[in-house]
């Protein structure tokens, strides 16, 4: 009888799930490395003089989770009030 | 120091600039003399598309049934195609999915590598701009030219 062993995590060939569990926990948290890199490099293509990179990054990565936050309400304000005055109540 | 070996790449340089950009995300903007910008676009693309292969591994590349992705990452140029080279030795076609599978995971890690395409694009858009803009030659009349004075 054989047992089958384990293999070695190797990065960037196997997942980080298949290493971490419950990563799914924090999936929501994975859209801010997301938006900084995003923010860095729109905002380092609309400047020719990079002084002042950083400031500009870090507000327009905090207007788009500020705006991105706000769909969000929105669209989860839009779902309950469907729910409980177009189809009634769950339960 | 940066702006005195600036040029504005325009010709055939600019051209193999474009292509170089694609294949190695920075390397255009760095041939066209704006180092500074090259290195960040450099450092945020492949930090882009890493922490996607980080997250999701090889099966976050080429996806089954996801072919706009597959299109965006090969924007990205050389760490998609060789991605894509290395993922049949590793999770050859029909295979299982990886242990622990998490599918929101692994839909977050195909959106970064897919972005990081994306973002190479508005690169080469912002570096065509760059070469197709013509270099100044003789100073605007009534304006001195700067750094000649």
């Amino acid at each position: 009888m054989t047992t089958a062993l384990p293999l070695a995590w190797i990065p960037f060939i196997n997942p980080l799930y298949s290493e971490i569990p419950h990563l799914t926990a924090i999936w929501l948290l994975l859209i801010i490395p997301l938006v900084v890199a995003i923010s860095v490099v729109y905002q380092t293509v609309r400047r020719n003089d990079l002084a002042g990179l950083a400031l500009g990054t870090l507000w327009f990565s905090i207007k788009v989770l500020f705006f991105m936050a706000l769909i969000a309400a929105v669209i989860q304000l839009v779902f309950f009030l469907s729910i409980h005055y177009l189809a009634g109540p769950l339960n | 120091m940066a702006s005195s070996t600036e040029d504005n790449g325009s010709g055939a340089i600019g051209y193999i600039a474009l292509v170089a950009g694609w294949i190695v995300p920075g390397l255009g903007h760095w041939m066209v003399g704006r180092r500074k910008h090259a290195k960040i676009f450099a450092l945020g693309i492949h930090g882009l598309f890493f922490l996607g292969l980080l997250l999701g591994g090889l099966p976050a590349l080429n996806r089954p049934r996801q072919q706009l992705w597959d299109y965006a990452q090969y924007l990205t140029g050389w760490p998609a195609i060789v991605g894509d080279m290395v993922k049949p030795h590793y999770y050859p076609p029909k295979s299982h999915h990886p242990p622990g599978f998490a599918p929101l995971i692994q839909e977050v890690a195909t959106a970064y590598c897919g972005l990081a395409g994306m973002l190479n694009l508005l690169i080469l858009v912002d570096l065509f701009m760059h070469i197709s803009e013509p270099a100044p030659q003789t100073p605007v009349p009534g304006r001195p030219a700067e750094g000649h004075q």
